[in-house]
């Protein structure tokens, strides 16, 4: 526990204060999107991307306000794309919840590429091993690569999203020899500003 | 000590929130820091608006971000305590408010 600024006590120790059973009720959807990705999977990556941001653009218009003259207007949101949104959170789900992910999605794209060009002539046969081989060959690399030389990508988004939601529910000031945060309890209580000027 | 809004757009792909937090975290010239949500950081500084913003330019490459000086009595909304405690820590400056 530290001394506050109004003097009151407040506990400094986030982890102990969450534990490992924290719950993200503050986490926002586009923490995953700060993630650092590999570049091997720009193209998966790019599209799982344009499909959310698409997505979230489409649905953000519907509900945004118009403004026409003095009036402002409200959209009703249309629920036209229930089945999309379905399917986006599904694909935003498993592209972030590991950085090889995307890999495996690739890999589970080609295969029935290469299952189907068994059945065609010998060059369509090559080609599509050579595909697959290729989208294998970039997941082991992944896999070998964050197994021994970044293994906190392979959950890169949790680890992200915890630490950005114990920012968030935390105070970081400059101490000497570092930095101590104070954290801020999930449940407390929201409150106007007790020091703000009067309104007059 | 002033204190800074700083708001950026978190879904752009060119802006990682937690690179952003950690080198606000390791900048000296920033006293403290709270981002109470994605895109939105309150900032302690002893710099000017103007040169904290010239600093937030080499992170924020071609991405808008928008940094303004807050005043803790001029400031409302809902926040739990801690936050208005540590806002409010800092003598504000005098106020000149526009006439009229």
């Amino acid at each position: 526990m530290a001394p506050g600024a109004g003097g009151q006590s407040i506990p400094t120790d986030i982890t102990s204060e969450r534990g490992s059973t924290a719950s993200f009720g503050r986490s926002r959807k586009g923490i995953a999107q700060s993630t650092i990705l590999p570049s091997a999977n720009c193209n998966c990556i790019a599209l799982c991307w344009l499909v959310r941001r698409s997505l979230t653009l489409s649905s953000r218009g519907s509900e945004l306000s118009v403004h026409q003259g003095v009036e402002e207007t409200w959209v009703k949101p249309e629920n036209t794309n229930g089945g999309l949104q379905h399917w986006a959170a599904i694909i935003r789900t498993i592209s972030t919840s590991s950085a090889v992910n995307p890999a495996l999605l690739l890999v589970a794209m080609c295969a029935p590429v290469a299952i189907f060009s068994m059945f065609s002539s010998p060059i369509i046969q090559y080609a599509g091993l050579a595909i697959f081989a290729a989208a294998a060959a970039v997941t082991a690399f992944q896999i070998i690569w964050f197994t021994f030389i970044d293994p906190p990508k392979l959950q890169h988004d949790k680890h992200v999203e915890k630490m950005a939601q114990l920012r968030m529910n935390a105070i970081t000031i400059r101490a000497k020899g570092g930095t101590k945060e104070i954290s801020i309890p999930e449940d407390a209580p929201l409150i106007d500003n007790p020091q703000r000027a009067g309104d007059e | 000590m002033n204190n800074f809004l700083l708001t950026y757009d978190p879904l752009l792909p060119t802006v990682r929130g937690e690179q952003l937090l950690q080198y606000i975290k390791d900048s000296r010239s920033i006293a403290g820091f709270h981002s109470p949500y994605l895109g939105t950081v309150v900032l302690k500084s002893d710099l000017t608006v103007h040169l904290l913003a010239e600093q937030f330019r080499g992170i924020f490459i071609g991405a808008p971000f928008l940094l303004s000086q807050i005043y803790p009595v001029m400031t409302g909304g809902s926040q739990p305590h801690e936050v208005w405690a540590w806002l409010n820590s800092v003598p504000s400056p005098s106020l000149t408010l526009p006439a009229g």
